[in-house]
């Protein structure tokens, strides 16, 4: 060991040149990173007054990277580096890289473009394919979203820009769709001015825009309506639950019918009515049906 | 009572501890008991919204339910018993909320204010205006109580004596604001008053070459004061809206003095919000039309 250091003669190592542009070389690396701190929270305040929202964050770390990149290579020149071949180095190590994280990268690029369009911030309440929930953050890799059941969801930026995003929150009013179905013997325009009348008492329910009545047609078991009212987003739930339950309580009172569904099954006009016994509790008949029909033996011979 | 010069539902009210007061103004059923450490209060509507009636009684007769510091807050059902049985189309009351009360005071301090939103009001039948001509409208708007236990604290609620259904004023489902929707008479002359709402009277003025109707107008309510005059009449000041010629919006302006004639006017309260300067208030485009 002692022979190793003892060849190694400190004052070839360390020339008045390399001395030198060593201590160039840390000089730029300590004005250089201050001037980089310096100018990164200068171009992020300015970058902050126009922009606002979650790109600032992303170009600020974006200015910082690249001037503490621009400081290390003027060090790393000052040093006797030759950049040219630093510079095609990294070329290929990007490639190699870019190749191992195909996945990172797409959702890197697919966060750039998300945080540029701004189809949602953070605190909006957005559905992505399955998942609902509010908007936590928007970072370059995934953005996190917290579900009304309070689980945390971590989706890729590439999901979010490949598939359907609805924000639920973008705009303050919105509608409360309603289907409902009354029987076939009510008074269709009883029903609508009912409708209407309900609408009107809810003070959560809009007078502008308007509600909506529209008659769907007609069911298989009831006359089918959509009817939609306006709210404030931010009551929204109030209001659909709200209206839903004076819906029913005026249907009770008005005794306007909501049919479940049933089935009328015929025989046909030319056939006789279906055969109906009544059985007593030791399965023995004890009446005929009106009209003579005569039911079918069910006596054990008979059966089977 | 209140300490007005005439019987009035608003006011400072002596409370001792133990007892409640019941307030009927309109629509609007209060009932406040001071206890110990807080005061007690339960709300219930009546569902006529032109319910003409009101009444401040302290003690209340039957009383409140006690709700002492050691005891739960009185049930809505215990409370409920209290409400009068004869009025038909009275909503269950509300629960019973609790508030701490400011130590050694019995007196609570009720006040008329303007709705928190502006009011879109629509005539039962719109209108036209000529042009070059100047019409006189009173329209009548829906009032909030706020009630505190000091002169000028933070309001312990500040509710609508009949809450107005709410409305969207704006160029398109997108762009806009929420409103509180009013119908009305836009009665050409003074109308007759409810205790639970407050007169506006407005003048609308076409300057424009072309008719201007009137189908729908925004009030600026939270900018509005609430003035009283010496028979107990609730009035706001007068609002201006004005049509320039051309395409501009109308300005809206409002005048300190009011227009209900030589009668001499005190201030109840003052608006909400303050208005910056004194034609800001632009609407969308649209103040008489259907703004959307």
């Amino acid at each position: 060991m002692n022979e190793i250091l003892s060849s190694i003669n400190l004052h070839q190592v360390f020339t008045p040149d390399r001395v030198a542009a060593i201590s160039k070389a840390l000089i730029v690396l300590v004005v250089g990173f201050t001037l980089a701190r310096f100018g990164t929270s200068a171009i992020g305040r300015a970058i902050e007054t126009r922009a606002g929202g979650p790109e600032t964050l992303v170009l600020r770390r974006l200015v910082r990277y690249t001037l503490y990149s621009l400081v290390i290579a003027t060090a790393a020149h000052q040093l006797g580096f030759n950049l040219g071949v630093l510079l095609g180095a990294a070329g290929v190590l990007t490639v190699a890289l870019g190749f191992a994280s195909q996945t990172s990268a797409s959702n890197l690029i697919s966060g750039l473009f998300l945080i540029a369009e701004r189809p949602f911030v953070v605190g909006d309440v957005v559905t992505v394919e399955s998942v609902t929930g509010e908007v936590l953050s928007i970072d370059l890799l995934s953005t996190k979203i917290r579900t009304f059941n309070n689980l945390f969801v971590r989706v890729p930026n590439e999901q979010i820009i490949k598939s359907n995003v609805t924000n639920l929150t973008r705009f303050p009013i919105r509608r409360v769709d309603i289907q409902i179905g009354v029987a076939y013997k009510e008074d269709m325009t009883r029903v609508e001015r009912l409708l209407k009348e309900i609408a009107s008492e809810n003070p959560l329910a809009m007078e502008e825009p308007a509600p909506l009545l529209i008659f769907q047609g007609f069911g298989d078991s009831a006359l089918l309506y959509q009817f939609s009212v306006w709210g404030q987003t931010s009551k929204f739930l109030d209001l659909r639950n709200s209206i839903q339950r004076d819906l029913k309580r005026v249907f009770d009172e008005e005794g306007i019918e909501i049919p479940f569904p049933h089935r009328s099954l015929y025989t046909g006009s030319i056939t006789d009515p279906f055969p109906i016994r009544i059985v007593s509790e030791d399965s023995q008949a004890v009446a005929e049906p009106p009209g003579g029909v005569t039911p079918p033996d069910r006596s054990p011979e008979h059966a089977g | 009572m209140g300490s007005s010069a005439f019987p009035s539902w608003w006011g400072s009210f002596q409370i001792p501890e133990g007892s409640c007061g019941r307030w009927e103004i309109g629509p609007f059923f209060m009932w406040i008991q001071r206890n110990a450490e807080d005061w007690t209060v339960m709300r219930q509507r009546h569902k006529d919204p032109f319910r003409d009636h009101w009444d401040v009684e302290i003690p209340a007769d039957p009383p409140c339910p006690a709700s002492g510091k050691d005891e739960a807050p009185a049930s809505p059902a215990d409370w409920a018993g209290k409400v009068p049985h004869d009025e038909v189309g009275a909503s269950p009351p509300d629960p019973p909320q609790r508030y701490a009360a400011l130590e050694g005071s019995g007196t609570v301090h009720i006040t008329p204010a303007h709705a928190d939103r502006p009011v879109v009001i629509t005539p039962e039948q719109s209108f036209f205006l000529p042009p070059k001509r100047t019409v006189h409208l009173f329209v009548s708007l829906p009032l909030w109580l706020q009630f505190r236990d000091e002169p000028d604290g933070v309001p312990m609620i500040d509710d609508a004596l009949f809450r107005p259904s709410d409305t969207w004023h704006g160029p398109n489902t997108q762009v806009g604001q929420v409103c509180y929707a009013s119908r009305t008479r836009a009665a050409f002359a003074p109308i007759g008053r409810l205790p639970h709402r407050i007169v506006t009277p407005f003048e609308v003025r076409n300057r424009s070459e072309k008719d201007v109707k009137v189908e729908r107008i925004k009030l600026p309510t939270p900018h509005l004061s609430v003035l009283v005059d010496e028979q107990g009449g609730l009035w706001t000041e007068a609002v201006i809206f004005e049509q320039p010629p051309g395409v501009d919006p109308p300005d809206v302006r409002i005048e300190p003095g009011t227009t209900n004639g030589s009668q001499k006017l005190e201030v109840l309260s003052g608006p909400r919000t303050r208005m910056e300067k004194k034609f800001v208030w632009h609407a969308f485009g649209d103040f008489f039309g259907n703004g959307w």
